[in-house]
């Protein structure tokens, strides 16, 4: 699929999971490729980005095995972006249902 | 390839990048490895998930604020230009539209000031002349002063229209590079 295409699919879902709650990288990372195929790695650039305009801010928090996690948490921004971009989606969505709802009609 | 193989070398394909920033995300990858190893993966299971150093890094540059490339090439930022340009359409009809106008009706009704400035003496002064209305002397007199007033104040106009027309396309531009984002 379109590489830019699904950055901007990975952007939505990341944006959806931290507003669900706190999460730090990996458990994010676990979270979207039980749903989506997604090279993991392309998932903390995202996380910088999204950071540095803004939309999340981070916090590290202890954890009982190992060393302290870097937990991201979205913040009023990114809640009002993230809205923006689901409704996005929901229109974006239905009207490709629809076109090939109406394409595959004839067949 | 092992955990330490892999961000040595991200590392090395990470140099344009200032050191701060460079240790900064190999450490997200790091605790990303400690995680997936913790979780009973190994080296390699981990590694697979994430993708070679080579599109890691790919990725890390081109998410850069400062590279163009990314302002250019994401679905988001089309939407935003698009939302853009329909609150710079809203804001200028509504705030810039009508004083704009204004300003352009008065700057044009400016050219009759000189249009009487420079023929109505013209008009007395013939009809001293033809008619025997008033002073020829004075009469005349008014067409210099007019005529002089009128020139300057035409070349005054037309100094100011040039700044205007600069100011307007300013303004213009203004608004494409904002939604161009540039």
């Amino acid at each position: 699929m379109n590489t830019q295409f699904k950055k901007g699919i990975l952007e939505l879902c990341v944006l959806v999971l931290i507003y669900k709650k706190d999460q730090y990288g990996y458990e994010l990372a676990q979270n979207i490729s039980d749903n989506i195929d997604l090279a993991e790695g392309s998932l903390y650039p995202l996380l910088r980005r999204l950071t540095k305009e803004g939309y999340c801010t981070t916090y590290l928090a202890e954890s009982k095995e190992g060393p302290p996690r870097k937990y991201y948490r979205l913040t009023d921004k990114g809640k009002q972006y993230m809205d923006f971009l689901v409704s996005e989606w929901e229109l974006f969505s239905i009207n490709v249902n629809l076109l090939i709802k109406e394409a595959l009609k004839d067949e | 390839m092992n955990k330490d193989q892999y961000l040595k070398e991200l590392k090395q394909l990470l140099a344009p990048l200032s050191k701060v920033e460079r240790d900064e995300i190999l450490y997200d990858y790091r605790e990303h490895f400690d995680n997936g190893l913790r979780d009973g993966k190994t080296d390699l299971e981990v590694i697979n998930e994430l993708g070679s150093p080579e599109e890691v890094a790919e990725n890390v540059l081109e998410e850069l604020p400062n590279s163009k490339k990314s302002i250019h090439n994401t679905n988001t930022d089309l939407v935003r230009m698009v939302v853009l340009s329909i609150v710079l359409i809203f804001i200028n009809i509504i705030f810039v539209l009508a004083p704009l106008i204004g300003i352009i009706t008065a700057y044009f009704g400016l050219y009759s000031v000189v249009v009487t400035l420079i023929f109505s003496p013209m008009v007395l002064f013939f009809n001293a002349i033809v008619n025997g209305v008033g002073s020829i002397l004075i009469s005349f007199f008014l067409v210099g002063v007019g005529l002089s007033l009128g020139v300057l104040v035409l070349l005054g106009l037309l100094w100011l229209g040039k700044w205007l027309f600069r100011l307007i396309k300013m303004y213009i531009n203004f608004n494409v590079r904002l939604v161009r984002g540039y």
